[in-house]
């Protein structure tokens, strides 16, 4: 297997060279509402956007099976977002004496963020649509609906994938949307 | 490797693809798909790699359904070439290098003595015929047992074309390896092939073995008289039937291809 989590890390960095660099750059700056923005636009640019842009057929001549494709694909984003998450926290403690204490938090709100909308990406592609509007969409309800009132008369407040006010809540649709689309994505495949 | 395909379906939305087509190949065969542009040829292809899930049929390799360690003995040549936008030749030699575990660097060593690839250059700046000759060379030198090839020869010019062919006729004959092809060139097909199906608008017209399929048609004018037999189609100003009599001759490997594709309806557009 690792011959080929190492052959699909070298597909995504070298053809995706340009907007992980860029992507990477802001997800440095150690401020969870700044960082969200180019989480989801990461999340966006995974297999979602290989099938979309019919990469997808590509890797599937190779000896891969959707469901490694799925995976990896997923492994890379999380390894990106937490790599810049790491570096960001120690630059911030080291150049603007910001804490550490946060870190624990924020890289699990970092991945139950990824998590929710990488799943999201790779349902929308599952049922043809597109792999950034449909997330991009769901992003601006999810914002919009979590922001509504306090935690209190707001449950939904509790398990946005965005404003995730509780983060032990926040892991049951982070966990069911990816599980969910992985299933449906080795049922179904990219097309329909 | 044994490839067997039963019943197999697809669509694309509303439009049936494939009907429900069937076939086998052996293993040490080159199997040849050959039909006019929208038959089903690629998307049979992408279905036996994976690519497309059928919506019916069964596809066996070996007796086994296509997985991980099956697809690291089968080596596929897309219509599209390469995809991959930024890789030079090097890169995909290591992508291919990592994935295929009886990769061989003698073959593709050969291969690069012959024809200078450009390695250090962006593949997508090659032209369709080097991408072609290089993913062939990544494919024969992969050591896969099977290999799925969409239009290989395509693009590529008539010295390297018979070269390709060459190559492709030993790799089967010396190494007990299977090819399957999807191919218009029919004229270059019946150089290689063993077996056949011809496809149209996602049905199987007809699939045999070459030499069977030759010793079962006969070429006849149209004005001579046949016992028995089935009027298949016309070939020019002849006719191609299904029949073991002694009569007209024997077709050639085109003319039973273009009797199958052309039916018994001639198109004229300027006939009065």
């Amino acid at each position: 297997m690792l011959p080929k989590i190492e052959a699909f890390f070298m597909k995504e960095m070298k053809e995706k060279t340009g907007r992980l660099a860029i992507l990477s750059l802001f997800l440095l700056v150690p401020f969870y509402p700044f960082r969200i923005f180019f989480l989801f636009l990461l999340c966006t640019h995974m297999l979602g956007w290989d099938v979309q842009h019919k990469r997808y057929s590509s890797l599937m001549a190779l000896p891969y099976m959707p469901k490694q494709l799925f995976w990896l694909s997923y492994l890379f984003l999380v390894v990106i977002s937490v790599e810049t998450q790491l570096i960001g926290a120690a630059l911030g403690a080291g150049v603007f004496n910001m804490g550490w204490a946060p870190l624990g938090i924020h890289l699990l709100g970092s991945l139950l963020f990824v998590t929710s909308y990488y799943g999201i990406s790779m349902l929308a592609v599952t049922f043809g649509l597109d792999h950034f509007a449909i997330p991009l969409l769901v992003f601006i309800v999810d914002l919009t609906l979590g922001g509504i009132g306090f935690t209190t008369n707001n449950p939904y407040s509790l398990i946005s994938p965005v404003h995730q006010k509780s983060l032990p809540l926040a892991i049951i649709p982070a966990v069911a949307l990816l599980l969910g689309s992985a299933y449906l994505f080795e049922k179904k495949g990219a097309y329909k | 490797m044994n490839v067997q395909i039963k019943g197999l379906r697809h669509a694309f939305g509303a439009k049936t693809v494939l009907n429900g087509i069937s076939f086998e190949v052996k293993e040490g065969e080159i199997f040849s798909l050959i039909g006019p542009n929208g038959a089903g040829k690629t998307t049979t292809l992408r279905c036996l790699y994976g690519d497309i899930f059928p919506d019916g049929g069964s596809i066996l390799l070996n007796g086994q359904r296509v997985s991980s360690k099956l697809k690291e003995k089968i080596a596929v040549v897309t219509e599209s070439r390469f995809s991959f936008s930024r890789f030079t030749g090097e890169d995909y030699i290591k992508l291919w290098k990592a994935l295929y575990p009886s990769w061989d660097e003698k073959v593709f060593g050969s291969f690069i003595n012959h024809y200078h690839f450009e390695l250090q250059a962006r593949a997508d700046t090659y032209s369709m015929g080097w991408k072609t000759l290089l993913n062939l060379a990544l494919a024969f030198s992969s050591g896969a047992d099977l290999l799925i090839l969409d239009e290989p020869t395509q693009n590529l010019d008539p010295l390297i074309r018979q070269e390709v062919l060459n190559i492709l006729h030993t790799f089967v004959a010396r190494e007990g390896k299977t090819i399957i092809i999807s191919s218009h060139e029919i004229f270059e097909l019946e150089e290689i092939t063993s077996s056949f199906a011809v496809l149209r608008e996602g049905d199987i017209l007809y699939t045999d073995h070459l030499d069977d399929a030759k010793e079962n048609h006969r070429i006849v004018s149209q004005s001579e008289k046949v016992s028995y037999g089935e009027v298949i189609g016309l070939v020019k100003n002849e006719t191609l039937i299904r029949t073991t009599e002694e009569v007209g001759r024997y077709p050639t490997f085109q003319e039973i291809i273009l009797g199958y594709l052309q039916g018994k309806t001639r198109f004229l557009p300027f006939s009065r």
